[in-house]
């Protein structure tokens, strides 16, 4: 199936929004996602974006039933390692369920690490659930490694009442 | 003991770059540093910066016995939650073995929350080592919770030769 790819623009914004939830859902958290597409407008396309996308698009007589034509994204931001330098870090990797088996994620994610690589970075990064098996074994494939599993690096994270907490000062 | 927390200038980066190092030899991996004060220069003092990074200093009475003045420093940056929105992710938090237990550490971390709530962050993001029980203490006792232990996510990365496979199969523009 032909498809094509290409950065992401403030018009992208509502079929991102929407194939976020849809992820959200695949990842059984629906309820969790708070970003609506005014949102991704904003914090998408400023001076210093907090992040950067890609879609995937399919022709005319590929749209789905609804009619979207883009059927994937790939979303990333810049980040740094201070042992390597320039990083770059996936957040989310989407292709709607009936275009999958394509080669759409792995166009995606080959675009990100490209993107990445012209700008100096030399690391990309993501995280996945453990027991997300098709997708864990999916990267796997594709040559990543797991720095979790590997190194005993855990993801830790404070948000809500300890961040305010911890901002003023009250731990 | 009296310290202060301040933005790094480009003039610091020589001393980060030193607790870089130092920060990896605790963490057993000092073959691992690979940029210096001029990446650290570059990539963190232009328009549109890589990471923000603060510093803490204390009076030359309290200096180290290298002349040290510069003891601690937190290097962060910006990132993005499809689902939550703007957060604020510690890449690194570290005090001179010397100086610690004097509130540096939390003062540094702190101040970072700061920035990240006043940009509009809604989340604060760090990884420690799963051995590094003294680390994984203080910031469970700040308010983080481990997330890999509790939902399962892991950090995958493709790096070297690996990343370069990938982008060689993007498809043409």
């Amino acid at each position: 199936m032909d498809f094509s790819i290409r950065a992401s623009t403030l018009e992208d914004c509502k079929d991102i929004a929407r194939m976020i939830l849809e992820l959200a859902e695949y990842e059984k958290v629906l309820d969790q996602v708070k970003v609506t597409q005014k949102e991704l407008e904003q914090d998408g396309f400023i001076k210093n974006p907090f992040f950067h996308g890609i879609v995937a698009e399919v022709p005319e007589q590929h749209r789905t039933k609804e009619g979207h034509a883009k059927v994937g994204y790939a979303l990333y931001f810049y980040t740094y390692s201070s042992w390597k330098g320039r990083a770059l870090y996936m957040e989310d990797l989407y292709v709607m369920p009936e275009f999958r088996g394509k080669g759409i994620g792995k166009a995606l994610m080959s675009k990100v690490a490209q993107l990445g690589l012209a700008a100096g970075c030399t690391q990309l990064n993501f995280a996945v659930l453990d027991w997300n098996k098709p997708s864990l074994d999916f990267y796997l494939s594709q040559g990543c490694f797991d720095v979790t599993a590997d190194m005993g690096y855990h993801c830790m994270r404070c948000e809500g009442a300890a961040l305010e907490q911890l901002a003023q000062g009250d731990t | 003991m009296n310290f202060k927390v301040r933005a790094a200038r480009k003039e610091d980066c020589k001393d980060i770059s030193r607790m870089i190092m130092e920060l990896a030899v605790y963490e057993k991996m000092p073959d691992q540093v690979k940029i210096s004060h001029e990446e650290l220069e570059r990539d963190g003092f232009s328009p549109n910066p890589f990471y923000e990074c603060l510093i803490a200093e204390v009076p030359d009475e309290h200096k180290t016995k290298d002349g040290y003045t510069i003891v601690g420093y937190v290097l962060y940056f910006y990132t993005y939650s499809t689902w939550k929105g703007r957060s604020v992710y510690m890449e690194d938090l570290y005090v001179m073995p010397d100086f610690r237990g004097k509130g540096i550490g939390k003062g540094l971390m702190a101040k970072v929350a700061q920035v990240g709530v006043e940009k509009q962050c809604v989340r604060l993001q760090l990884s420690v080592l799963d051995w590094n029980k003294p680390s994984l203490d203080f910031y469970v006792a700040k308010g983080a919770e481990d997330l890999t232990a509790k939902e399962g996510w892991h950090f995958l990365r493709f790096d070297g030769q690996s990343l370069d496979t990938l982008a060689k199969e993007a498809p043409k523009d």
